[in-house]
Order: C-alpha cells, then structure tokens, then sequence
C-alpha cells in the first residue's frame, strides 16, 4: 500500500505548494528583477539546500519509475543567470520551507518539469504571457506532453544568456527537434551559423519566433513565409556581401506563382494555395545555396523540382520561370523584347487615335462654334 | 419616317456585339485586375468577385464564350460572304488610308470636304480589324498561358511569360483603344444606337455612310441573287461550314482541356518528423545504481539491506544527522542521536520508528518489514 500513502503526501504537498503559490502571487512580482523580501526567520539558506543537493548523482525514484536527477552543481548554480541574480532555492521551490522536506508530488519527470512553468511565470510573467498562444502550449493543453516547457529550453539552474553564442539557439531546439536541426545544420544557413558564427544566417527563432512560436504548418504561418525570407533577402545591406540578388520577392510577385500567393496572404489567409511559396522550391531547413550541386533549384534539377507540382513538366518547362531575373537583354531577352514592342506599340496605337480623335473633335467644336456665330 | 430608316445591323449580327460587350467587359474586368495585382483598386476588385481563383474562372469561362462567339462569327461570315455573296465591306484597302488622311486633314482645315464614307468607313474598320489582330494575340498567348506544360513540349519555356507580358500589353491597348476609338466615334460624337435597334435614320446615314446610301438608293448595296442560286450555295457551304465549325469547337475544347498543368495541393508537410528528442539527453542523468530487488530482499546485511538503506536513506545521510549507511560498521554506529540499529528490538530502533512515520526516502511497507524482521534476527552483516 505504498502508492496511496504517496498519493496521500502528494495530495499534502500540492496544497501546500499552491497555498504558497498564492501567497506569492499576492506579493505580485512582475519582473524578472526581485524584490528584497526579508526571509522568513525559520527560512531555508540556499546553503542548507546545497549541503545535500550537491551531493554526487542523488536521484529521487518518482512513482511512473524515472529517476529524478536530484544532485545540483552549487558553482555551476553560482555562475548562472539565476545564481547571479541572488534567485534562492526556494524562491522556485516555495513549497519547501524546512528540512526535512517532503519529496516532488509529481508522478514522473514531465510533470515536474511542466508544473514548474507555473513558478517560472512568477518572475517571466512577459515570456510566459507570450508562451499561451504557442505552439509548445496549444500542443500540450492539447494532451501531448512531451511539448517543450519552459524548463526544456531553459535549464533553471545553470541557466545562461539563451543565445550566446547563437548557435546555443539552434542546439536548444534541437533537443526535441533533433531531426530538422540535423538538416538545418547541413543548410546553408546552418553551415554558417556553425562553421562561421555567421551573425548574417537565421537562427530558429528569427524564423519561428522565441515564446510566441506558431505552428509552422498552419495556411497563415506558410503564407506568411515568404515575408520571413524576404526580410534578409530583400536587405541590400545583408545580401551584397555575399552577392545574393535582393531582387527575389519583387520577380516573384511579378511571376504568376508569386502574384497568385500576394492575393491568398493578403485576402485568404486562412486558405492554401498550391502557387509555390519560396520553401516549396527552395526547401525549408534544408535549404542550400543556389551555386550548391545539391540545391533543388540548380538548373540541373530544376526540373524536377518543376515536377513536384507540374508532374507531366518536360526539358523546356522550367525556363518558363524566369529564375527571379528581371526580364533585360541578357536574362530572359524574350520577355524583355515583348514589353519593348508593346512599351513602343501601346502609345504608338493610342497617339495616333489620339491625335485623330482629338483633331475630330476640335474641328467639331470649331464648326459648332462657327455655325453659333452666323 | 419609316421610308428614311435604314437597316444596318441584323438580330444575329446585334446579339454578336452584345456578348461580345459582355464577355470583353468581363474579360477587362477580371483580367486587369491580375495584371495590376499590387494595386489597391485590383485587390478591391478581386476580392469582390470572391478572390482570384474565382477571379480566373470567370475569366476563363468569359475567353471561352468569346472565342465559341468567334467561331460563330467565323461560320456566319463564311455564309454571308459565300452564300449570300454579300460584298466584303469590311476588308480595308488602300482607300481607308487616304480616307485616314483627308479626314485628319480636313480636321486641321487641310481640306475643303471630309471623306466620304461608305458601308464601313476607316474608323470601324480600323476598330474591326483591331479587335481581330487583339483576338488572335489574346488566343495564342492566352492558349499559351493556360497550357504552359504543352507550349514548353514544342517551344522554348520562355515564350510561356512571353505570351504572359504580350497577354498583358495587348489587353492594356485593347481596353484603352476601346474607350478612346469607340467611345468617342460611337458614343460622345454621336450616340450611334444603331447596333441595339438595328436601323439607323436617313439623316445618320448622309453624316456617316453617304456612298453607301447613295448605293441603297441606286438599289446596288447589294447583289441580286435568285433563291436557286442561294439553295445550291447552300447546299454546297453548309457540308463546308460544318466541318469548320467542328475544327473550331474541337480546338475551344482541347484549349480548355489540354492538360493539367499543376497539381491541386501542394505537398507542405516536411519529410523529417518533428519531435525527434535526442538520446541520450543532455540534461545531466543519473548513472545506473543497483537496486536490490524488492521480491528477493533478504535479511542481511550486504547486498541486501545495505544497499537498500544506501539507496533510500543515503542521499541524505552521510551529512544529515551525522548518519552514514556506507557501510554496516557506520550503519551501526548510529548518528548524532546515538545508534539507530538496536540489533533484536526492532520496534526500538529509530530507523523503524522513524520509517513507520512519514520521511523522506521512505521505505515500503515490503522493506520495511524486511528491515524489521533484519534487526529482530540481530541485524547480521552477512
């Protein structure tokens, strides 16, 4: 009868915890800078905490049969964005206040690390506020545990400056996300973010955000993708180091597969169109340069990235796309040639139905005239 | 007054222009807007006619109803021109050229008299071949655009935006040539309403097309022709016309549903799953321990109570209390509060005492009772 009487000291335990929950909610701290409150006399030190918490690979077995890691690196803790703000123990755990304790109720590691988020929200009220709308949340109320909390990104105590270095960023989410950080870190961007520290390459989050991270699959966030690209890639400051054309957004709008996604992002963006938006040539976290052998839209497989969508496309079909060149005498010289003619042609036809319409209508107006006088 | 009225245009020849009123005003309409999509006044309209995938189709079943008006035009000219050997008033010639001229000059006050105009002056003709030279430009490229993957099977890929951008301008020159050349001639000069009623007055007909009514008067308009004549030519035109009409209609048919150029939905959804937590995690985790197996925990101390009691209470003690269960010798030692093992008093030791309440690191009621039954045999170590 082990399990009810744990339950039972869980039970003890979270109401305790809430009831000082509460009471710190009352004390309302907003900001992740603290009050001095003057502890309690009968208050636990930080150093009374450490003298058994720093003790090597103590592990609490927690009723699901997870070993909860319970040993706390105390220089480690010291040197960390908390330890340095003076953040105690038990200003995270308010719900031990004297020793000895009871253990976590929580009944395996998700919980712990989940419930958690609640006391985070007492200093982070800004990044927890932002965090409700997204995905991370939407798909834990939704039943799935395993989406990030924040202390899955955010390690309590050893926390550090989140993207410093910025690749820092990238390895975070890759905890979870480990697939797409592989393929990003062989993009590109990725290639330089890792080689080069390149500050010029997205991160995760300048795409995907950081507490506000929408779900990535919705008709709105793939609408508003090509924005995402276009706010480096239309950035002349950004793009002439490295010769990339800031022409992009401007041909693609003016090509029909762009001119079709600027009305379904302005009008309908609750509704998919199966126009390309720059992922769909170009790849998402995969995305690898233009001049790379391996890049899906290098002339060589063009074609079959044409295909994905245009399954029965042949050898001339992708010249069709004018491959985000502006129609000039070297690039697409057709086209160019076509609006010479009718840039010629249009004010040619209309000057001279112009001219005769007008000459018309003066010698109909000097008759008129004329007849009035007589 | 009926004898000063005059027929110009047949029913069939009225209906013609009013769908093509119809479907050009509808082509401008959805078309222009596509062109100018950056505009506000584009996105206006767009999004009234219920967004641009409608847009496009209303645009399409519009270049479908004209050009299925066109090949009716085709067919009907065919007989006017074959059968009833009506004379091709409509076919330009070098006369239209000076009669351009002398008008202009006449308008500048070049000329004593304006050109004398017969069945189709220079103004309709220019605005009818006009819209032939537009119909053809707008079939070809508009065939083009609806049928890139076919285009790109027999010509470069690039006569795909070609045909996009002459698309364009000649819509741009069709829709502007429109409200200067028509509107003006037919509508702000003089209303002409004859292409609705049919008729035009004697007197529209002196200002507008005097050779033609002096041809009327002189019973020349048109040739005689003897009902035989016309059945035979009938007979002969109808097998031809058939024929034709067909090739037309198949062609309308095929530019429809030529081929299907781009699949309906888009593949977005990437090929490497999301959560792909990494193993082992980063996050520090403890080493595997030993631990001692509740069904085959025995009264002894090594291997058995010893590392339970090393598991259970030793996260703690060892500091706390100055306990140590490291070994049997600390373990019976005691702490700071004496010994805590009293070897055969079970209910006196304060391990048991202290593990029948409520501790942290409590023991099950399985290993408590293991405990106890350890200390009454004396708490042996081996």
């Amino acid at each position: 009868m082990v399990r009810p009487l744990f339950i039972r000291i869980g039970m003890v335990a979270g109401a305790a915890m809430l009831l000082l929950l509460g009471l710190s909610f009352s004390g309302a701290q907003a900001a992740p800078s603290r009050q001095e409150a003057t502890p309690a006399p009968d208050a636990l030190t930080d150093q009374q905490c450490l003298e058994c918490h720093t003790q090597p690979d103590q592990t609490l077995a927690l009723p699901s049969g997870e070993a909860l890691y319970l040993t706390i690196d105390g220089q480690a803790f010291a040197d960390s964005l908390h330890g340095k703000g003076n953040v105690g123990c038990t200003d995270c755990h308010s719900g031990i206040t004297a020793y000895p304790h009871d253990p976590l109720a929580e009944k395996n590691l998700r919980e712990v690390t989940i419930n958690f988020s609640a006391t985070c929200r007492q200093c982070h009220s800004d990044q927890a506020a932002k965090n409700l709308d997204s995905v991370h949340q939407q798909t834990r109320e939704a039943g799935n545990e395993n989406a990030a909390a924040c202390a899955d990104c955010h390690n309590p105590h050893y926390t550090q400056p989140p993207a410093e270095p910025r690749s820092r960023i990238a390895n975070t989410c890759g905890r979870c996300h480990s697939d797409i950080a592989r393929q990003y870190r062989g993009s590109v961007h990725g290639t330089q973010l890792t080689d080069e520290n390149n500050p010029d390459v997205p991160v995760c989050t300048d795409c995907h955000g950081v507490h506000t991270i929408a779900d990535p699959r919705t008709s709105q966030f793939l609408l508003k993708s090509p924005e995402l690209c276009a706010g480096c890639h239309t950035n002349k400051g950004r793009m002439d180091k490295y010769g990339i054309n800031t022409d992009v957004l401007n041909t693609y709008v003016a090509d029909f597969h762009g001119t079709t996604w600027t009305l379904f992002e302005e009008q309908t963006p609750d509704q998919l169109t199966n126009k390309p938006l720059c992922i769909d040539c170009h790849g998402v976290h995969n995305i690898k340069a233009v001049t790379d052998q391996n890049s899906s839209v290098i002339r060589q497989n063009l074609l079959t990235t044409c295909q994905k969508c245009h399954p029965s496309a042949t050898a001339n079909f992708p010249e069709a796309w004018l491959s985000h060149y502006a129609p000039s005498p070297q690039h697409n010289a057709l086209v160019y040639y076509v609006n010479v003619f009718y840039g010629i042609f249009i004010p040619g036809v209309l000057g001279s139905m112009g001219l005769f319409v007008v000459s018309d209508a003066g010698r109909r107006i000097y008759n008129r005239v004329k007849r009035g006088r007589k | 007054m009926s004898a000063s009225v005059y027929q110009r245009f047949s029913l069939d020849q009225r209906a013609e222009h009013a769908l093509t009123l119809v479907t050009f005003v509808v082509l401008a309409a959805t078309g222009l807007p596509q062109k100018y999509v950056a505009a506000n006044w584009a996105d206006t309209m767009i999004r009234l006619m219920g967004g641009i995938e409608i847009t496009r189709l209303i645009h399409h079943f519009a270049a479908v109803l004209l050009m299925l008006e066109v090949v009716y035009h085709i067919v009907s000219m065919g007989y006017r021109l074959f059968v009833r050997r009506v004379r091709f008033t409509m076919l330009p010639g070098l006369s239209d050229v000076s009669d351009a001229v002398s008008a202009f000059l006449f308008n500048l006050g070049l000329r004593k008299a304006p050109p004398q105009g017969g069945r189709y002056t220079f103004v309709e003709k220019a605005e009818y071949w006009a819209f032939v030279w537009g119909a053809v430009v707008m079939v070809i490229t508009g065939f083009m655009m609806w049928n890139p993957i076919a285009t790109a099977q027999l010509l470069p890929g690039q006569y795909i935006p070609a045909a996009k951008a002459a698309h364009g301008g000649e819509a741009v020159l069709a829709v502007l040539a429109i409200i200067l050349w028509h509107l003006y001639h037919v509508h702000l000069r003089e209303f002409n309403k004859s292409m609705f009623t049919g008729t035009m007055s004697e007197r529209e007909m002196i200002e507008e097309h005097p050779l033609e009514l002096a041809d009327i008067k002189a019973g020349m308009a048109q040739p005689v022709v003897l009902p035989l004549e016309i059945k035979k030519r009938r007979q002969a035109y109808f097998p031809v016309a058939g024929v034709l009409a067909a090739v037309l209609l198949v062609g309308v048919y095929r530019f429809v549903t030529f081929e299907k150029t781009a699949i309906d939905t888009v593949q977005r959804v990437s090929n490497v799953s999301a959560y792909a937590p990494l193993t082992p995690t980063p996050l520090p985790t403890p080493r595997p321990s030993p631990t001692p197996s509740q069904a085959q925990l025995l009264p002894v101390w090594d291997g058995n109570i010893g590392l339970l009691l090393g598991q259970k209470c030793g996260d703690c003690h060892g500091v706390i209390a100055g306990l140590d269960f490291s070994s049997y010798a600390q373990a019976m030692k005691g702490g700071t509060n004496g010994p805590v093992i009293l070897p055969g008093n079970p209910d006196g030791s304060l391990i048991v005492e202290k593990q029948s309440k409520k501790h942290p690191g409590q023991l099950s009621d399985a290993e408590l009772s293991v405990l106890k039954a350890w200390i009454a045999a004396g708490a042996p170590e081996k």
